[in-house]
């Protein structure tokens, strides 16, 4: 499989070709690096984080884990695309360094320290991948397995976090007195959850706070725990199993990986593995393996990945689609999914009392909820740790439009009775989230481009004008721009109909002008 | 393989050893089990029971790094029958043997450390190679701390005949205590004691000083380099050579390489666009006419062989003359008189 089967064997640097040639300076330090690995300032010292960091990924691509698939697709011309069967199927084939997710988004999630969620059938090698993550990690294979925490159904808060010593129990005269035997796994910088949909609730809880807060507390003693990357794994994405998942657990999820099928005509390679004897885990080579430092590093280097403004922009279009929602409410701040949600209104009977819209044209109506705060964190993270890894300084359209169908994948609850699946061939989006998801994001660019904000967008200029400040602005120009303000509101209340993209462009408007009439009004009182 | 340490770590981790073997040979077919063994029950075994010895809980460490290396170096055909290089086996018989505390220490980091810079090396200046095994093996021995066997291999490697690495060379050398300072430049450190680091600033001074010498100098050709492409030379044609950013440059039409010359040797290296300085003149105290008159820093000197130079080159201390039908740059320098070098 691939062109790498020596499994101890690092691909060579550069993973990704493309950059300058390299500055003719000379370094004696370079005559360590070679063909023996493990030389101090060698090759794999050398290595900048994001190229060990693919290093990592094609090492495990081509030796690990069996994953022969591309489904992050990049390409630098126009791709082939082929057309199969009666409903026009399309393969298309890519030009640039492409990516398999079920590799790719764990390792980012290492870079990043977030929250990843492995979900999809039985032995398809979710929990193998979380424990390679761990041996990056630089933790043994013994260390990691003992760390694993099992879900099952008799698992206490005990078995999760610790027990008091039994003679401090004792002797102590109050908590804080007592003395906890914390588990192991709480101080390690890479945490595995294998199954944690077959953890009870009350045990769900005590987790949610290690992974919400990084703490855990018993009887008012308080562990706090390193910042790590954490890797559950789930036997299907519907939170079901033997214990409902509670809301708050699931949305700390940051990203959710899917097992991909394991495609046969690969079966001769699974059967050398039988006569080899072979376990990837057990040869890591050190070349990937990052030190604590290392992966510090590397997360500040990923959070430098800058975000170019147009591209922001078009972030924000995409999420100011979802939380809109006109029925839920009189007062516009209120007119969103929440208000309606947390009411416990029927969404069905409050949808059918919107009208004039095109409801298969309103992107806002394929889904039941908005983006939160946290969910568009995360999704500028990973975004950033995609660029990063594909060894760029900011981030481009390509790596968010891959992203963020695994990063929203829990995010955005889709409304399967929106006309909008009734279109086409769109009722498989129903079902193929990541592609449903992708889709809203190429269907919100396209109304970006259609609405030509990019050339005119009076939000981002008036917000461009008070980003610079108030301080010296005189009362002629707070008056100017107040004035500027009311115009657009006046413009916008008088043509358009009101779709989600707009409702936070009139409430950022808003802000704008109180923030000036508060200001005119100091000046005022100053005179 | 019978008893010992090493066949003991081995029994230990067969699995993994079976393993990465296994791995090595899907993608090398041609990789000799015959020839693998040999080197392990050979040299590899030597060298982990004579860690074992003294450190006896090193072993296993020694014996994975040592088996891995092993076999890198048998899975690119740098040891075994089809070896290109016969003087990486003697680095495991010969250099590692005498640093068994530092393969203690850090195993994979010392063999590969040493390997590496002899594989380098013997690419870059295959003459020089044997000439570093050589001192390294010298040196080795009076090596106390860990890092120190790998700057003393860095500094030797610039004193065999890699003069581009002369300017981190010497601050790698900086680093080093007297007398290894002094050993590395071929000094005995009795003889020279204190003397480092007047030696050192001399050094840094001038590029032809040679530590040891008697000090006397002469206006000589010190190296000839470059040669036809052909044959394993830089240039295509015959290069005309000129002054950029301080350093003479030889260009063919297809390229430019920088000169990189001391007393340690010389060495075209080619250059990237973006690295070559601004255009300067030749230094005027330093030329060679049609008849190959040499004026150099008020002294003169003739060389009929270099008559009739195509383009020459000087900066303040190095004149660089390339004939019309050579591809051949010689170099001359104040160099030193004596022929034996430090």
């Amino acid at each position: 499989m691939g062109s790498f089967s020596e499994h101890k064997r690092v691909s060579e640097a550069p993973t990704n070709p493309g950059g300058g040639a390299a500055a003719g300076r000379f370094d004696v330090a370079d005559l360590y690096k070679g063909p023996v690995a493990g030389a101090p300032g060698g090759t794999e010292q050398a290595s900048p984080p994001a190229e060990k960091l693919r290093q990592a990924y094609f090492w495990i691509v081509n030796n690990a884990i069996l994953s022969p698939f591309y489904d992050i697709e990049y390409s630098d011309s126009p791709p082939q695309v082929y057309a199969f069967g009666d409903r026009k199927v399309q393969v298309s084939l890519p030009s640039a360094q492409s990516y398999s997710s079920y590799v790719l988004l764990p390792l980012l999630n290492l870079a990043v320290r977030r929250r990843c969620l492995l979900v999809g059938g039985p032995g398809r090698g979710k929990t193998v991948i979380a424990v390679l993550m761990g041996l990056l990690s630089g933790y043994s294979l013994q260390d990691i397995r003992r760390a694993i925490q099992h879900g099952q159904p008799q698992m206490t808060i005990a078995d999760l976090l610790g027990n008091p010593l039994p003679s401090s129990l004792v002797s102590a005269k109050s908590n804080e007195e007592i003395k906890i035997a914390w588990r192991r796994w709480l101080g390690m910088r890479v945490k595995i959850i294998d199954e944690y949909n077959r953890i009870p609730t009350r045990t769900q809880s005590a987790l949610l706070t290690v992974m919400a807060d990084n703490y855990a507390e018993m009887y008012d003693q308080v562990y706090n725990c390193p910042p790590a990357a954490w890797y559950l794994t789930a036997n299907d994405d519907a939170g079901g199993g033997t214990y409902q998942v509670i809301e708050a657990l699931r949305d700390r999820i940051d990203v959710v990986v899917k097992a991909l099928h394991f495609n046969t005509r690969f079966l001769g390679d699974l059967l050398a593995r039988i006569e080899q004897g072979f376990a990837p885990e057990e040869i890591v080579p050190r070349q990937i393996i990052f030190t604590e430092a290392e992966l510090k590093a590397m997360e500040k280097a990923v959070r430098a990945v800058r975000v170019p403004g147009p591209l922001l922009r078009r972030l924000e279009f995409f999420a100011g689609q979802f939380e809109f929602f006109e029925p839920a409410g009189r007062q516009a701040e209120y007119m969103t999914k929440d208000t309606a949600k947390l009411a416990g209104a029927d969404f069905a009977a409050l949808s059918s009392q919107e009208t004039g819209k095109d409801k298969a044209a309103d992107l806002g109506s394929q889904t039941f909820n908005g983006l939160s705060v946290r969910s568009l964190m995360t999704a500028l993270s990973f975004v950033k740790a995609l660029a990063f890894f594909r060894g760029a300084a900011e981030i481009s359209f390509e790596d968010l439009r891959q992203v963020l169908p695994f990063v929203l994948h829990d995010k955005l609850t889709q409304n399967p009775d929106s006309p909008y699946f009734e279109r086409g061939n769109n009722q498989a989006l129903r079902v193929d989230r990541v592609s449903w998801i992708r889709n809203l994001f190429d269907e919100s660019c396209r109304e970006y481009q259609r609405l030509d904000l990019d050339a005119e967008d009076p939000v981002a200029e008036l917000s461009e004008e008070f980003a610079r400040g108030l301080e010296g602005v005189g009362e002629a120009q707070v008056r100017k721009q107040l004035t500027a303000i009311e115009r657009t509101l006046r413009d916008w209340s008088s043509s358009r109909k009101l779709y989600g993209h707009m409702f936070d462009d009139i409430l950022k408007l808003k802000y704008l002008h109180q923030r000036y009439t508060n200001y005119l009004k100091w000046l005022i009182w100053k005179k | 393989m019978r008893g010992g340490a090493f066949a003991a770590a081995l029994a230990a981790d067969r699995g993994r050893f079976n393993a990465l073997y296994e791995a090595a040979r899907r993608a090398s077919p041609a990789l000799d089990a015959g020839e693998f063994a040999a080197h392990l029950r050979g040299p590899v075994a030597a060298l982990v029971n004579g860690v074992a010895a003294s450190y006896p809980d090193r072993a296993p460490a020694a014996a994975a790094a040592l088996y891995e290396a092993s076999l890198d170096l048998f899975r690119k055909d740098l040891l075994g029958g089809r070896s290109r290089n016969p003087l990486l086996p003697r680095v495991w018989a010969e250099l590692l043997p005498l640093g068994l505390r530092f393969l203690a220490a850090d195993p994979a980091g010392f063999a590969a450390c040493m390997l590496n810079a002899l594989h380098n090396i013997s690419a870059e200046a295959p003459a020089a190679a044997g000439l570093w095994l050589r001192r390294m093996c010298a040196v080795l021995p009076s090596c106390s701390a860990p890092e120190e066997p790998g700057l003393c291999g860095q500094v030797l490697a610039w004193r065999c005949g890699l003069p581009q690495y002369r300017a981190s060379a010497l601050k790698v050398w900086e680093q080093l205590p007297e007398d290894l300072q002094l050993l590395t430049l071929g000094l005995d450190p009795q003889a020279h004691s204190g003397q480092a680091a007047a030696i050192g600033a001399r050094l840094r001074a001038d590029r032809w000083y040679r530590p040891g010498g008697s000090g006397k100098k002469e206006i000589r050709v010190v190296s000839a380099c470059g040669g036809f492409r052909g044959l394993g030379g830089p240039f295509a044609v015959p290069p005309a050579l000129s002054v950029r950013g301080g350093a003479v440059v030889a260009a063919d039409g297809a390229g430019n390489w920088v000169l990189h010359s001391d007393d340690c040797g010389s060495v075209f290296r080619r250059a990237a666009p973006g690295d070559l300085g601004s255009p300067a003149p030749n230094d005027p105290a330093n030329s060679i006419s049609r008849k190959g008159e040499i004026a150099f820093g008020g002294l003169r000197a003739s060389s009929g062989d270099l008559a009739g130079c195509a383009s020459y080159a000087s900066t303040g201390d190095l004149l660089a003359v390339a004939l019309k039908e050579s591809h051949y740059v010689y170099v001359i320098a104040p160099a030193a008189a004596d022929q034996e070098r430090g």
